[in-house]
């Protein structure tokens, strides 16, 4: 069986100019739109986000309007898996549980309650957001702060001890724990839907500082492999060769990226997988026909570069082709039957294989032919001076 | 068949022997229902007993469990340290007499500043305070700072205690395989398989860990030990010198053993002892029994500092010790509970735990104790007495923790996650069998033949390795295979090339081979760069898939080009003249 039959020579090159145009056009177009279109997940963003499962059918609205009662109007809710599974995903942003006005009222209720012991400050702390820290000039009795935290109506936590003295010597020191986010969800969705309705299966909750720190490093990670290949591709093959891979490899993670601007699903830690594992699958395809380049150049002296690049990109091109269809094959399976963010992983690695397989050969063998041109014009540039230098 | 062969063919048999033996185990595992998988005992006993004993495991994302990082606000503890500083600073200048206007923390709490009421006193506390407080320097006026060099001692070991209670609270819930582990610089990673209850995980946060110093009761110990008569098997008994006791390696059971057998006014509580192999290496926990006085005599809040020095001169010098200090209250009781009871121990306990019981040598009235160490060996009474201090500052100076990040899968989603993620892989997997057996024909049969090859060699290693199984660990391993055929694809597409081009199909095999090497060479290194950049990157999950890829690629360098090689040969040697099919 042959896909591409043998002695296939297509001139892959002569249109070069649009597909490079179009490959930075794209390249632009999703660096100008990944601010706002990317849905950054809780790994990147921060937040909390919660699986959960009901007995019976209750639909997105319903579940949107119970979060809205208690203050997450932003929260996004999705269903996920069959839909006779009844499993949605909730996810709320990074929300400060203690807003700026809150503190201040319950900053001067404790004030007001706990004049006697001499109120000092009261601070939440923002990266858990559910502690508030009390300093007060005298220790404060436990029983007097149960009263105070009543008196200011503060929203403390059911579990147990949601009042604790720090006190260790020194300045009296005394923390509230707030009911936490996960606890809020869960408690609110219970009590709307009934208790053995309702089965949180999964929760995950990000700190704004491990997300920012992730995301970070997320950049890092795709630019690092980006550099370790161009600069492994530099010493194995040619000079010319390596800007063309490397604006390859851009076009290829601006595709990627293009998936998740465009579907508008969730970018996580397993997208970035997605992202190396691209990078990695098209450099891979770029190096066969580089190789092959380097062969049709010793087998036939005295080719242009024009030529030897297109019958290297047309003597590969049944492999290039099979070992997509194979990797895409590979992959069928998760679209088919995995669930949330296995399909993300499949479907973007999907796009990613097309998108390594056409930059390839339209994007690095291009690129590699201007390179080439401008080294000889310097070149000849260069034969010409030291002429011109001696008849003057 | 020709004996050229025989040192290769054994070679791949060999190769694929070993493989199986190293996925016994995983194999084994996963053949156990859920319930009893994590149980290592059953495990074993499941297990043939020639068979390897690592394997892999089930991530947190695929088995349910809690997985935790939490951060250890030293910022927060070093201003509390210095807050505390000050008031040590501030009690020693009053009952010294010395006249100041202010001994307080700045208010950024990153100093203390004092202001004396006439140069005399300043310079009577600077003499002082350079040798009651060598940890500190002063700048500029009367505004004292930590030596940096402290401070970032201080900093590692509020970690480190943060660590240590989290461990010994772990430790309670008897939580099968439970990982806990310093993260960067200020994170500590928890991860509890099989352990579902997020509520239940923040207790780790909660309150701050409980430091008691209770006298130990080795009057009516003896008789209360001998009373137990027969013990259960694991149990043993033992004597310290100053009390008899239990021990066993099983907390649970040591401690069901122990309930309601302490005499009135007493009570039964557990210590470790940290086991050590002649070698050093650290043993099993053991734990052991302390019958103790009901009554706690002190607690941690009248401690104002823990840490090891070494003695100077004398008998033992050099010898490390933990130096304590209270505060007035606590110095005042604890003059009282030593100075009544010469002689005794006196053991130091936290969150329930007993980490050292001293024998008290005289009634300590300054506020300032010594604890000196049983081992005469310099290393490990340092190790002793650097952990000791951990315990008690634990409890006296406690390092605030919040969450930093918390996954939590509940158990029912985890087998749903592992069959749905298992039939994608399958289906996927058998689609790139399939497709490669139709398209290159008996060439293609060959590939399939790596392909299994290279998918038992990804689980043997990754078996040995104890690595674990996670969800994009699955999906990778799909992937890794529908890539890594790659290689089985460059070298039949080179042998149809060489075919068309006239070749016997000896020639054809060989130089097919021959060409198609360095293209599978310097595409794989490529694609190995990327798998390893993703490996440093990588978190939990993603780690999981970035192994498979790595192994999945280097192990293809094996299947692909030197097993089917081997095949194709072997069968030209036996059919010189068939016709290659591709």
């Amino acid at each position: 069986m042959e896909i591409i039959k043998p002695g296939t020579n297509i001139d892959f090159l002569a249109k070069r100019r649009t597909f490079v145009t179009v490959s930075i056009a794209v390249i632009l177009l999703v660096l100008a739109l990944l601010p706002v279109r990317v849905n950054l997940g809780v790994d990147f963003a921060g937040g909390t986000e919660i699986e959960v499962k009901f007995a019976e059918a209750v639909g997105v609205d319903r579940i949107r309007e119970t979060m809205g009662s208690i203050g997450f109007s932003g929260a996004s809710v999705q269903q996920i898996g069959d839909a006779t599974e009844n499993a949605y995903l909730i996810r709320v942003g990074q929300v400060a549980l203690v807003g700026e006005a809150e503190l201040a009222q319950y900053r001067q209720a404790l004030e007001r309650e706990l004049s006697a012991y001499g109120f000092v400050s009261l601070e939440s702390n923002p990266a858990t957001g559910d502690l508030l820290d009390l300093r007060t000039e005298r220790e404060v009795p436990m029983a007097e702060l149960q009263r105070a935290a009543r008196g200011a109506s503060l929203p403390l936590t059911s579990r147990d001890e949601p009042i604790r003295n720090l006190t260790r010597g020194g300045q009296p020191s005394h923390q509230f724990v707030l009911q936490g986010l996960s606890d809020k969800v869960a408690g609110t969705l219970t009590d709307a839907f009934g208790e053995d309705k309702v089965e949180v299966r999964r929760v995950e909750f990000v700190g704004p500082q491990v997300g920012k720190q992730l995301r970070n490093r997320g950049i890092m990670a795709v630019l690092l492999s980006m550099a370790a290949i161009v600069l492994y591709v530099l010493f194995r093959f040619d000079v010319r060769f390596a800007p063309g891979t490397l604006l390859g490899l851009l076009h290829d993670v601006a595709v990627v990226m293009g998936y998740w601007v465009v579907t508008g699903r969730e970018f996580n830690l397993t997208s970035i997988a997605v992202l190396l594992t691209t990078v990695g699958y098209s450099v891979n395809d770029t190096v066969v026909i580089f190789d092959r380049v380097r062969e049709v150049a010793t087998r036939r002296k005295g080719l242009s570069l024009y030529d030897t690049i297109n019958t290297a990109i047309n003597e590969s091109l049944s492999r290039t082709i099979v070992t997509g269809l194979t990797t895409i094959l590979s992959l069928v399976g998760l679209m088919i039957f995995a669930r949330g963010s296995l399909f993300d992983f499949a479907a973007a690695m999907i796009v990613g294989v097309i998108s390594g397989t056409y930059s390839s050969i339209y994007v690095t063998g291009p690129i590699a032919l201007w390179v080439d041109a401008r080294l000889q014009k310097r070149e000849a540039a260069r034969k010409v001076d030291p002429a011109k230098a001696a008849h003057a | 068949m020709e004996s050229r062969y025989i040192g290769r063919i054994a070679f791949v048999v060999f190769v694929v022997l070993a493989a199986v033996y190293f996925v016994v185990p995983t194999f084994v595992y996963f053949s156990l229902p859920a319930e009893t998988r994590n149980d290592q005992e059953a495990f074993e006993a499941a297990l043939p007993s020639w068979a390897p004993k690592k394997r892999m495991t089930l991530g947190l994302d695929l088995q349910g469990g809690v997985h935790l990082v939490m951060g250890v606000d030293v910022d927060k503890a070093v201003r509390d340290r210095v807050e505390r500083r000050a008031d040590e600073m501030r009690s020693w200048a009053e009952k010294e007499g010395l006249k100041f206007a202010s001994i307080r923390a700045t208010d950024a709490r990153d100093a203390v500043q004092i202001t004396f009421a006439n140069e005399e006193d300043a310079s009577a506390f600077r003499t002082a305070a350079a040798s009651y407080w060598g940890d500190m320097r002063r700048m500029g006026g009367d505004r004292w700072v930590f030596d940096p060099v402290y401070l970032q001692q201080f900093r590692e070991s509020a970690v480190d205690q943060a660590l240590r209670t989290i461990r010994d609270r772990i430790d309670k819930w008897g939580v099968t395989e439970p990982t806990i582990a310093k993260r960067g610089s200020d994170g500590i990673l928890v991860q509890l398989p099989g352990f579902t209850d997020p509520q239940r995980a923040k207790e780790l946060l909660g309150r701050t860990a409980q430091l008691e110093f209770r006298l130990v009761a080795d009057a009516e110990a003896n008789e209360a030990i001998a009373k137990i008569g027969t013990l259960p098997e694991g149990v043993t008994r033992g004597h310290d010198g100053g009390q008899a006791y239990l021990q066993s390696t099983d907390r649970k059971l040591l401690e069901q053993v122990l309930e309601g057998k302490a005499p009135e006014g007493t009570v039964f509580l557990l210590g470790r002892v940290e086991q050590r192999d002649p070698s050093g290496m650290p043993g099993p926990v053991v734990y052991r029994s302390y019958l103790l006085k009901s009554k706690v005599e002190l607690t941690g809040d009248r401690l104002t500092d823990a840490r090891v020095a070494v003695e100077q001169g004398g008998l033992g010098s050099g010898r490390p010790y933990v130096a304590i200090s209270f505060d007035r209250e606590g110095a005042r009781q604890f003059a009282d509970l030593t100075g009544a009871n010469v002689g005794k121990r006196l053991a130091i306990v936290l969150d329930d735990m007993v980490s050292s019981a001293p024998v008290i040598n005289q009634k300590i009235s300054e506020g300032n104790a010594q604890i000196t160490l049983g081992t005469q060996n310099y290393n490990q009474a340092l190790e002793e007495a650097n952990d000791l201090v951990l315990v008690l500052r634990s409890g006296a100076l406690p390092a605030p923790v919040s969450i930093f990040e918390e996954r939590t899968v509940g158990a029912s989603l985890g087998p749903e996650l592992v069959r749905s993620g298992t039939t994608a892989a399958v289906v996927g997997m058998l689609l790139v069998m399939a497709f490669m057996a139709v398209y290159y024909r008996r060439q293609g049969v060959i590939a399939v033949v790596a392909f299994v090859l290279n998918g038992l060699l990804i689980l043997a290693a990754l078996s040995m390795v104890g690595a674990t199984l996670t969800l994009p660990g699955i999906a990778g391993f799909a992937l890794t295979l529908g890539m890594a055929v790659d290689a089985n694809v460059l070298i039949s597409e080179r042998i149809r090339e060489e075919l068309r081009a006239g070749r016997t199909a000896k020639a054809a095999i060989h130089e097919g081979y021959k060409k198609a090497f360095t293209a599978i060479f310097d595409s794989n290194v490529t694609t190995l760069v990327a798998a390893f950049v993703l490996l440093q990157y990588g978190t939990g999950p993603v780690r999981g898939f970035a192994v498979t890829l790595s192994i999945g690629i280097i192990a293809s360098f094996f299947t692909a080009v030197f097993v089917t090689r081997l095949i194709n040969e072997v069968m030209l040697a036996r059919a010189p003249q068939a016709t290659l099919s591709v």
